[in-house]
């Protein structure tokens, strides 16, 4: 016997999705609570020109994997920026002439919430940004997705389908290696102040 | 590491939310992926549904499939065949690019079965139906199934009739009475009146009409059946 679809607004997005193995059109509701976050998500990684289908492909890839969705989750919001990361990462290595700019983490953002432009703030964004295109893909991920998406460690390694363990010692591995690279390209901003102003 | 993080938040940078227009697309697009996952749940279809099995089949490769998937709604389809599906072939930039019809003028311009289903207020599977293709037409090979003699699936590509084309309904004969009008108007197709004048036996199209006729309820059977009327060009 089938079971009628549940209404949109009293269900968990476990329940919805389970819904939607037997009645697709349920699906439709997590679009709508999570594609914000999804499409924020991805246009702070990844410049704007890439970040609609990305959005897109992400729901759709969500809604033909559903069945995989581990129901014990009550919010579907880890699972999908986990599909979105791995979108992203699958995109990247499709055209790897789009890899550079895929490492410009949130250029295009960056300053966007920061009505002080000012110098300094500018400098110091680079240098974070910069930073970060030289961490591990792997740590980057856990890294934004933790400080960016405040995802817990058990959301992050549902999301990435990696043990907490393993996305703890990312998480330090990625803290350690942005801390250095940091206080390198500090110092070498007070050793250089003229390269800083560019 | 407390300190890394706070740096990271505060560089977190707020991106503009999507427009309804973005949202919009990409809820089109799920849509689809639902729509074709309940279409592919239903049972095979047999007799005259047979066009509408291979229209399945072509799905994803062709925009004639998109258009379907869309059903009535073209707005909500430009979209997608702009940025991605079968590759835009609708696009004006992708003809272009194709160097097919409408950029040069030379070939008349595939038009898809769902361009005609709006103008006739019917939907993609009668409007095809109810389509002929004409002598000359620039049907693609892979589709092109005999509809050179005045067949057609419901999934076919056609054009409208060249204009002074002279065509008839195969179902009621002369272009001559409302009935016609009724099935051209919105189309942009020419109503011929030349045949007015001859007996309905002398007219060209009157075996198949007689036929159609015999199948009872003025259902052309060559059209698969299921319609009261179609096109058929005259030689």
């Amino acid at each position: 016997m089938r079971r009628a679809p549940l209404a949109a607004g009293d269900a968990s997005d476990s329940e919805r999705i389970a819904a939607s193995l037997e009645h697709p059109e349920s699906f439709a509701t997590i679009f709508d609570r999570h594609y914000d976050v999804v499409y924020r998500y991805l246009a702070r990684r990844v410049p704007r020109a890439y970040v609609d289908d990305l959005a897109s492909m992400t729901f759709i890839v969500a809604f033909e994997r559903r069945a995989s969705f581990r129901t014990e989750s009550d919010s579907a919001r880890p699972w999908l920026l986990g599909i979105a990361t791995n979108l992203l990462h699958e995109h990247a290595r499709l055209d790897r002439r789009e890899r550079g700019k895929l490492l410009m983490l949130g250029a295009e953002h960056r300053l966007d919430g920061h009505a002080d432009r000012d110098v300094g703030r500018g400098a110091e964004t680079d240098r974070l940004a910069d930073a970060l295109a030289t961490l591990d893909p792997e740590q980057r991920d856990v890294l934004l997705l933790h400080a960016w998406e405040e995802l817990s460690y058990e959301e992050i390694a549902e999301a990435l389908g990696a043990p907490v363990g393993t996305v703890r010692s990312r998480l330090a591995r990625a803290g350690t290696h942005l801390r250095s690279q940091l206080a390198k390209a500090r110092s070498a901003a007070e050793l250089n102040p003229c390269q800083e102003q560019r | 590491m407390t300190d890394d993080l706070d740096l990271l938040r505060r560089h977190r940078g707020e991106p503009e939310p999507p427009s309804d227009e973005i949202r919009a697309a990409a809820r089109l697009s799920l849509e689809r992926a639902i729509r074709r996952q309940t279409l592919g749940r239903r049972r095979e279809p047999q007799g005259n549904e047979v066009a509408t099995t291979f229209a399945r089949r072509r799905d994803d490769r062709t925009c004639l499939s998109r258009c379907r998937d869309c059903r009535y709604s073209v707005r909500s389809l430009e979209p997608d065949h702009r940025t991605r599906a079968c590759g835009g072939a609708f696009a004006p930039e992708a003809r272009a690019r194709r160097g097919s019809s409408a950029a040069h003028g030379s070939r008349p311009r595939p038009v898809p079965v769902h361009d005609v289903a709006l103008a006739h207020g019917v939907g993609h599977r009668a409007a095809g139906r109810r389509l002929l293709s004409v002598p000359g037409s620039a049907v693609p090979p892979e589709l092109d199934r005999g509809q050179r003699r005045g067949r057609v699936s419901g999934d076919q590509w056609t054009r409208p009739l060249p204009l002074g084309a002279r065509i008839r309904c195969v179902c009621c004969g002369p272009a001559t009475t409302r009935r016609h009008e009724r099935h051209v108007g919105g189309a942009g197709m020419p109503i011929d009146l030349s045949d007015s004048t001859r007996a309905p036996s002398e007219r060209p199209g009157a075996a198949a009409r007689a036929a159609a006729h015999r199948q009872g309820g003025g259902r052309a059977a060559w059209t698969g059946g299921g319609i009261r009327a179609g096109w058929r060009p005259v030689a």
